[in-house]
């Protein structure tokens, strides 16, 4: 079979498949619109599975203040004499960072 | 009296090099060099609150005080280009990777970039997932060669360490549970192929096999299917293809422009 007739059955067999209410429990309308070959190739690939696993949802950043002119911190003329100065911060990570097995950390 | 961009440009490379300010800043109570320093210190107080509300978990791993001195680096290596700080921190995992400080944290790069990829999918453009009746409506003789755009909020991260397993370990709550997890990590465990989007208002994140990351990259690099299909065997392309639209990675398709000439149904 040709690359253009294994696209046009997959598209066949994806329209099926994606046209069930939800996609990944099962193709069982895909399955309607496909030979027994096709069946037994889909169910093949379904058990083979480990292929998309759903992973997390729902990452609760929260980004409002990104764009707030205020978020720092600073009290101004608190710090208007320190400046940050870039090479004066030559520190080592000292985080969670040393709680991960084999992450011990040596001076840079 | 110098000209107003001689005045912006002085004034700009004062406040992100630490350089002297420019003559036309002049001191009152502060010296004119401590009213800058006034400025610079809110930029950079603002630029690394925003790194840190975009990198909650390598701002955990690395500590505030590192964070702050690589975010002070960043930001003075990369500032923004947008007045939109959401959109600020695209560079900053490449950073990482080049910052000499870090280098002991193989795996940082790759969980920023994964964080990177949060943001983006959680401000991109809200536009419709291509759905099952986008497909039908393509001709059937334009089915092989169509090709998908991919949705604006989706991003693919091939990652050589095991950074989704850190950053959800090192984002648990309580503390208990976090250092748990921590634990049980093996820094140099293997990558991961990932999908991170956004679908119905929250950040999804899909963990694919090789050649499902190959065939979708393909897919949304605008590869046709009929020539992506290689990626993959074909039992299990439709499949995985259903699986995608399914997921709503793809925004749109598009039917070929020139039909082949034996496009004749």
């Amino acid at each position: 079979m040709d690359r253009r007739l294994i696209a046009s059955s997959v598209f066949a067999a994806v329209i099926g498949a994606a046209g069930a209410a939800t996609l990944a429990p099962s193709v069982a309308t895909a399955q309607q619109m496909m030979s027994k070959d096709q069946m037994m190739q889909v169910q093949k690939a379904n058990k083979d599975r480990a292929m998309l696993q759903h992973l997390v949802a729902c990452y609760g950043i929260n980004a409002a203040g990104k764009n707030d002119c205020a978020v720092g911190v600073h009290s101004c003329a608190g710090q208007a004499t320190s400046a940050r100065d870039p090479a004066s911060f030559v520190l080592l990570p000292a985080g969670d960072c040393e709680k991960i097995a084999g992450g011990t950390l040596k001076p840079a | 009296m110098p000209s107003l961009l001689e005045l912006q440009r002085g004034f700009c490379a004062a406040l992100c090099d630490g350089g002297d300010p420019p003559t036309s800043v002049i001191g009152g109570a502060l010296p004119a060099a401590a009213r800058l320093a006034v400025y610079r210190n809110n930029v950079f107080g603002t630029l690394t609150a925003a790194l840190r509300l975009g990198f909650p978990a390598v701002a955990r791993l690395v500590g505030s005080a590192f964070f702050e001195a690589a975010a002070t680096r960043f930001i003075t290596a990369a500032a923004p280009a947008d007045a939109d700080l959401n959109r600020y921190g695209a560079q900053f995992a490449d950073f990482l990777a080049a910052d000499s400080a870090a280098r002991d944290l193989a795996y940082l790069p790759d969980v920023a970039r994964l964080e990177w990829a949060l943001n983006r999918a959680l401000h991109a453009e809200a536009v419709p997932a291509l759905t099952a009746a986008g497909l039908h409506a393509v001709p059937q003789a334009h089915r092989a060669g169509v090709r998908f755009a991919a949705h604006p909020s989706l991003s693919l991260l091939a990652l050589a360490h095991p950074a989704r397993a850190i950053w959800q370990a090192v984002l648990s709550e309580p503390e208990a549970l976090r250092n748990s997890r921590l634990a049980a990590i093996d820094p140099g465990g293997p990558g991961e192929w990932l999908a991170v989007l956004r679908r119905d208002g929250e950040a999804e994140l899909l963990a694919l096999s090789p050649p499902a990351f190959d065939f979708l990259h393909a897919l949304c690099q605008g590869v046709p299917l009929d020539a992506a299909l290689g990626q993959v065997p074909a039992a299990t392309a439709a499949s995985l293809l259903a699986d995608f639209i399914g997921h709503g990675l793809f925004h749109a398709c598009l039917v070929p422009d020139a039909p082949g000439p034996d496009d004749g149904d």
